[in-house]
C-alpha cells in the first residue's frame, strides 16, 4: 500500500513528494552501499568531522 | 526547488528510494540508499539496479540524457531525508573524481536555494571547510540548517 508524504518548505511555496511503498526494497546490506559506507567511514576516520557538527551531536 | 525530477519511492524507513531513469537508453531504475555510518551520520549511495542480477553499479555513465534531471531528484530525496530525521548529517562522495566534481558543479548551480535550508561542507586536502563555489573538493558533508 503507498501513502503519500507531502512536505511544505519553509517558504511554503513548493510541496515535496515521496511515495511511501512497501515494495521498496531494502539495500542496507547490499555489497555496492556497504562499500561505499567503508570507505566514507575510513575517510572521516582519517579526517574526522567538522566541528560545529561534532558539537551538534 | 523547482527542478524537473523523477517520482520516487520510499521505504517505510526512508532509508531507500527508487525510481526510474527514463531516457534514449529506455527505463533504468535507479536505487539511492542511506548507510549509517555513525551516530546521526549517514553516507548517501546511488546507482542503476541490474535487475536481473541484482548488482547496483555507478561506475557505467548511464548517459541516459537526464543526469540533471537524476541528480535534481537525489536533491529532494535528501531533503525528504533530513525531513524526517531533521538531525542528521549527510556524507557524500562520487565513486569518480569526475562523479565528485559533477556533484559539486550540482550544488554550485543551485547553492543559493540550498544555502537556505542545508549547510554544506566540502573536503578539500583532507579539511573539511564550508563550501565556497569555485572550489574543488573530494567529497561532502551537508545537514540542515
Amino acid at each position: 500500500m503507498a501513502t503519500a508524504v507531502k512536505y511544505k518548505s519553509k517558504s511554503k511555496k513548493a510541496i515535496l513528494n515521496g511515495v511511501v511503498n512497501k515494495s521498496v526494497g531494502n539495500y542496507e546490506t547490499h555489497p555496492f552501499f556497504v562499500k561505499k559506507a567503508n570507505e566514507m567511514k575510513a575517510l572521516i576516520k582519517e579526517t574526522g568531522l567538522p566541528k560545529k557538527i561534532k558539537r551538534a551531536k | 526547488m523547482q527542478l524537473p525530477k523523477y517520482s520516487y519511492k520510499i521505504n517505510e524507513h526512508f532509508y531507500d528510494y527508487e525510481f526510474i531513469s527514463e531516457g534514449p537508453k529506455g527505463s533504468i531504475k535507479k536505487i539511492v540508499h542511506f548507510t549509517r555510518i555513525a551516530i546521526n551520520v549517514f553516507n548517501i549511495g546511488f546507482g542503476d539496479l541490474d535487475e536481473t542480477s541484482g548488482r547496483i553499479t555507478d561506475k557505467i555513465v548511464t548517459n541516459n540524457s537526464d543526469s540533471r534531471k537524476v541528480l535534481a531528484t537525489v536533491a529532494f530525496i535528501i531533503y525528504d531525508f533530513l525531513h524526517k530525521y531533521p538531525e542528521a548529517t549527510i556524507t557524500a562522495k562520487g565513486s569518480t573524481a569526475s562523479r565528485t566534481r559533477l556533484y559539486r558543479i550540482g550544488i554550485t548551480n543551485h547553492i543559493n536555494e540550498i544555502g537556505l535550508y542545508f549547510v554544506i561542507y566540502g573536503l578539500r586536502n583532507n579539511n573539511w571547510e564550508p563550501f565556497i563555489n569555485g572550489k574543488e573538493y573530494d567529497a561532502f558533508l551537508i545537514r540542515k540548517k
